[in-house]
C-alpha cells in the first residue's frame, strides 16, 4: 500500500512539474521558425546573477529581491500580427491557460488590448504567473515562475522592456487599492 | 598509521619535489588542454565561417578603451580572453549558426538566456567561461569569453553605448 501511495505521489509530482511549462512549450514550438515572433527564455542561472548585484536605492533593492526569487521567464511576443490572427491567438492561449488549471487573477479589456493574467498557486505561494495579451497587431504570452510576490511584481514590470510586462504594473495598483479599502 | 609513516620515510625531499613537480606539470597540462578543448568547439565552428576574428586579452581590452570609461575598465578588468567571430553571410543567413552551442551544453554549460526571432541571442556559461551567439538582420557574431564579468556593470555600460551588444560596443571602440 505504501509503495502504491509513493508511486502515485511521485507520478503526481512529475505531472505537476511537467504541466508548469506546457502552455509555453506549445507556443515556443508553434512559432519556433517564425521570425515575426520573438521567443525569450531567461534561466534561473541568469536571475541568480542579480543576487550578486549591489542595490543603492530602495527601488533597486525591491527589484533585486523580487528577481532573485524567480526561477525563470519565458515569453513569446509577436508584433505586426494581423488583427484577426492576434484575436485568434489570444483566445486560443487563454483557452490553453484555463485548461491547464491556472487561476484567473486579472482581466483587462480595452480598445487597444485584451489582457488576462493568471497564476498557479500551491500552499499559499504563487509558483507561476502567466500573462496573455492580444491587441490590434500584437500578441504576447509571458510566464514567470519561481517564488512570486505580487506586491513586488510591478518592479519587474518597470525594469524589463518585454512587450506585455507593463500590464503587470496594474497588479500593484490593484493591490494598493485593496490596501486602501 | 604505521604504513603511512613508513611510506613517508621512503620519500626523500628530492623525490617528493620530483613527484610534486611532475604532478604539477600534469595538472597544468590538463588545465590548459581542457581550456583548449572548450575553446576548440567555437574555433572548429567559426574559424572557417567568419569574415572577422577578434582575439582580445586584458592588455588589448584596456587599449580599446580610448575614452577611458571607468565602467568599461571594470567590466573587462578580470576578462582573461575574449574571442569574437563575425560570421560570414552564408552562415548568418543559413539559420544554422546556433547548433554548435549544443556541444557546450553537452559538456555542462548552462543556459543564461536564449532569444530567437528577429534578434537571436544565446548565452551559455560554466564557471568563469561564457560562450554565445548574437545576431540580427543577417549579421551574426559568436563569442567565447574566459574570466569574471561584473554583471552589475553591464546595464550601465549598455546605456552608455547606443546599440547594445558587446560587438557593437567593441567595434565602436575600435573605430575611434
Amino acid at each position: 500500500m505504501k509503495k502504491i501511495i509513493a508511486i502515485v505521489l511521485i507520478l503526481g509530482t512529475g505531472n505537476l512539474a511537467f504541466s508548469q511549462g506546457t502552455v509555453m512549450t506549445k507556443y515556443f514550438e508553434k512559432f519556433s521558425g517564425d521570425e515575426d515572433f520573438t521567443k525569450v527564455s531567461v534561466s534561473s542561472k541568469m536571475f541568480s546573477l542579480f543576487t550578486e548585484m549591489d542595490a543603492s536605492t530602495d527601488d533597486q533593492k525591491e527589484f533585486l529581491d523580487a528577481i532573485s526569487k524567480l526561477k525563470g521567464l519565458k515569453a513569446v511576443v509577436g508584433e505586426n500580427v494581423e488583427s484577426s490572427e492576434s484575436k485568434k491567438l489570444f483566445n486560443s492561449a487563454v483557452a490553453d491557460v484555463d485548461k491547464e488549471g491556472y487561476e484567473e487573477l486579472m482581466t483587462i479589456t480595452d480598445a487597444e488590448e485584451n489582457v488576462k493574467i493568471s497564476i498557479k498557486e500551491s500552499g499559499g505561494k504563487i509558483s507561476e504567473l502567466i500573462l496573455v495579451a492580444g491587441g490590434k497587431s500584437k500578441f504576447a504570452l509571458l510566464s514567470l515562475y519561481g517564488e512570486i510576490d505580487l506586491k513586488k511584481i510591478s518592479k519587474l514590470a518597470s525594469s524589463m522592456s518585454i512587450h506585455g510586462m507593463h500590464h503587470l504594473k496594474k497588479l500593484d495598483d490593484d493591490y494598493d487599492d485593496d490596501d486602501n479599502e | 598509521m604505521h604504513g603511512i609513516g613508513s611510506l613517508g620515510l621512503l620519500f626523500t625531499r628530492t623525490t617528493f619535489e620530483k613527484v610534486m613537480s611532475k604532478t604539477l606539470s600534469i595538472f597544468l597540462l590538463l588545465i590548459s588542454v581542457s581550456g583548449l578543448a572548450q575553446e576548440s568547439i567555437i574555433k572548429d565552428f567559426a574559424e572557417d565561417r567568419s569574415n572577422l576574428k577578434l582575439c582580445l586579452y586584458p592588455s588589448t581590452l584596456r587599449m580599446v578603451n580610448i575614452k577611458k570609461d571607468p565602467d568599461f575598465y571594470e567590466l573587462v578588468n578580470d576578462v582573461e580572453k575574449l574571442l569574437i567571430y563575425t560570421l560570414d553571410a552564408n552562415t548568418s543567413k543559413s539559420g544554422s549558426f546556433t547548433g554548435w552551442t549544443d556541444e557546450y551544453r553537452n559538456i555542462g554549460y548552462e543556459e543564461y538566456i536564449a532569444m530567437s526571432g528577429k534578434v537571436d541571442l544565446i548565452i551559455l556559461g560554466k564557471d568563469e567561461e561564457y560562450v554565445g551567439v548574437t545576431g540580427t538582420d543577417g549579421n551574426v557574431a559568436a563569442f567565447y569569453l574566459r574570466g569574471a564579468i561584473p554583471f552589475q556593470k553591464i546595464p550601465k555600460l549598455i546605456q552608455t553605448f547606443e546599440g547594445g551588444d558587446m560587438l557593437t560596443l567593441l567595434t565602436n571602440q575600435l573605430d575611434r
